[in-house]
């Protein structure tokens, strides 16, 4: 089990590294001038040569990952080109946002797609199986960023009942907040929960079939007991792995998702950073930090295999 | 001049050749297969629809798609009889635009999944076949970091490096969905070297090449099609989402997602630029979700037999 985890451990740390080097080289190899860029075509080669001697953009390639690197670990990310803040500050100053609405859309996306799944599952091709099913095809073929366009002209301008919009911290107000945060979550929510009730549906249905389900029943026990402590805990790991996947989706789609809404978020700093300022150390930072972050859940799922499914923790 | 006892046992030995060695079903039986499902059938009308469209842009479409209003009272407007979808803020015709745009999410999703099958299967052959370092330490690696990214940001950031255009967003797609071909392949690949035919093809001392394409490739290339009919509706809405921040096919070219990014910027003054092309997107993604699962199905059942 600890040998399990080490090699886990390290295969992340392994992975990280590679995902390192990739967002380095997009932004750092890939033609394309950042110096230029961020000053436009009209600036003169002095102003580009001094812009490039500060950005350190001089130095071998090598150099520059060691100090970017470096830097990482010490935590020091680089300063903004634009604002020239530390990237650090401007994360800090984001990160809540983004994990409010990622965490809140994660556990809206469980309530919503393990109780379907369960349920679709006991009763296959019942009226509510064939409903949600009908949906989730329905919601698996819209982009995020429309049902959320659509979920406020619905319910922000139609009904007026919740802010288009915008964001209010939870310490300011937490009532604001929350009434900010229902469309998005919603949205995220929705999206991300049709391929979990999907695996949890198949995976339940599978196991239902089993002997050893057969034999629980036979064995008096109460339905729910069958139901939860036998089936659904082995139903649990392949929707673990669908968990892990989504939660990168997520992540991703809050990008959008915060663009739609207007939340100050890690997503939006990235978006505004490419697209409007260039801001290259934000964006190598940003990208670097939100995937890093996805590693780390992927490894928690990994790791909990481990605790759910017996198999792996004494075998191999 | 050969017996009765000759020809009967040939007769026999022909009989017991066809029951051991599956039978070549073909191509016309698969299709009628295919017919019969219909989900699938769903899925084929539903995209023939947008490529009629796509193809007979010019003529289908009741306005140019970039031209503008005159008036200023012509622009937002809601469906009428001269607009049957409306029209957007600079006043053009929004039903011509989503026609013309068919042709753009068409073409993104063949260029991109053509680029992600090409570049995808390649790599998992090779790495499924030579094995070892290659495979393990480089290959395998650099998909795992791949897929270990959200795609929609490794792909922001890629559109920062090399700037955001149409033909960008075909390249860049195409790049950041080839990992999963390559598992794919690769896994496919893996499994056919433990059958018999591989090694008898070694031993025959036939050169990796043909190996590789004569022998391998015909068996990767169902399941390949599958995933490729599956994933270019993850293509289209990531090329969607992309356009929509502004980062794939730029204005004024009538994408759906740009359009839909124009008409978020206008909501509310008028709900209808951001209609058509969000109902278009979801149809276009629903027929190639349901002719996704028309051929899974049909081909599943014709796998299991053929191996």
């Amino acid at each position: 089990m600890t040998r399990y985890i080490l090699q886990r451990i390290l295969y992340m740390l392994f992975v990280a590294f590679i995902v390192s080097i990739l967002v380095f080289a997009l932004l750092n190899v890939l033609p394309g001038d950042p110096a230029m860029a961020m000053l436009g075509t009209n600036a003169t080669p002095e102003e580009l040569a001094n812009l490039r001697q500060s950005l350190g953009l001089n130095d071998p390639l090598a150099i520059r990952y060691a100090k970017w690197m470096g830097g990482i670990l010490h935590g020091d990310l680089g300063k903004s080109m634009v604002s020239h803040y530390p990237v650090i500050t401007l994360l800090k100053e984001r990160l809540p946002a983004t994990m409010e609405l990622g965490v809140l859309s994660l556990v809206l996306m469980l309530v919503i797609a393990l109780p379907l799944g369960v349920y679709s599952a006991l009763r296959p091709n019942s009226t509510i199986d064939l409903i949600a099913t009908t949906i989730a095809v329905a919601i698996a073929a819209t982009p995020a960023f429309w049902l959320g366009i659509a979920l406020i002209m619905v319910f922000a301008l139609w009904l007026g009942l919740l802010p288009t919009s915008g964001y209010v911290p939870f310490t300011d107000d937490p009532g604001a907040n929350l009434r900010s945060m229902v469309l998005p979550v919603l949205t995220l929510g929705l999206t991300s929960s049709v391929m979990v009730m999907r695996q949890t549906r198949s995976a339940m249905i599978e196991i239902l079939h089993q002997e050893y389900v057969r034999t629980a029943r036979m064995k008096g026990l109460h339905e729910r007991v069958v139901v939860v402590r036998h089936a659904l805990r082995n139903a649990l790991i392949p929707v673990i792995t669908v968990f892990g996947f989504q939660v990168g989706v997520i992540f991703g789609g809050a990008v959008v998702i915060e663009t739609v809404f207007a939340i100050p978020g890690m997503g939006r700093l990235l978006v505004d950073s490419i697209r409007l300022h260039r801001d290259y150390p934000v964006v190598q930072s940003v990208t670097f930090l939100l995937s890093f972050v996805v590693l780390i859940v992927n490894l928690l799922v990994d790791l909990s295999y481990a605790v759910i499914d017996p198999r792996i923790r004494y075998g191999k | 001049m050969t017996t009765a006892a000759e020809r009967q046992s040939s007769i026999t030995t022909g009989q017991a050749a066809e029951q051991i060695l599956p039978r070549r079903r073909g191509l016309a039986d698969f299709v009628r297969r295919y017919l019969r499902h219909r989900r699938g059938m769903l899925g084929v009308i539903l995209i023939l629809f947008f490529v009629i469209l796509a193809l007979g842009a010019d003529v289908i479409a009741p306005y140019d798609p970039s031209q503008t209003a005159q008036t200023r009272s012509a622009i937002l407007q809601g469906p009428s009889a001269a607009h049957w979808l409306g029209t957007d803020f600079v006043g053009r015709d929004i039903l011509s635009r989503v026609v013309y745009g068919s042709r753009i999410s068409l073409q993104v999703t063949v260029i991109a999944v053509s680029i992600a099958v090409g570049l995808g299967v390649f790599l998992g052959v090779i790495a499924g076949y030579f094995g070892g370092w290659l495979d393990n330490l480089v290959i395998m690696r650099l998909m795992d970091a791949m897929m270990a990214f959200p795609s929609l940001i490794l792909l922001m950031a890629m559109a920062a490096a090399v700037g955001p255009s149409l033909n960008n967003t075909m390249i860049i797609i195409g790049i950041v969905f080839s990992p999963g071909y390559a598992r794919l392949a690769r896994a496919v690949i893996l499994s056919l070297k433990q059958e018999a035919f591989f090694e008898a093809a070694m031993v025959l001392g036939a050169k990796p090449a043909r190996i590789m394409l004569h022998h391998l490739l015909p068996n990767v290339v169902a399941p390949i099609v599958v995933l490729a009919s599956l994933s270019s509706a993850g293509v289209i809405l990531t090329e969607a989402s992309l356009s929509f921040i502004g980062l794939g096919v730029k204005p004024p070219t009538p994408a759906w997602g740009s359009m839909l990014n124009e008409g978020y910027l206008y909501i509310l003054s008028s709900p209808w630029p951001s209609i058509g092309p969000g109902v278009a997107i979801v149809l276009l993604v629903l027929g190639l979700n349901f002719f996704g699962d028309g051929l899974r199905d049909t081909l599943d059942p014709r796998l299991r037999g053929k191996i």
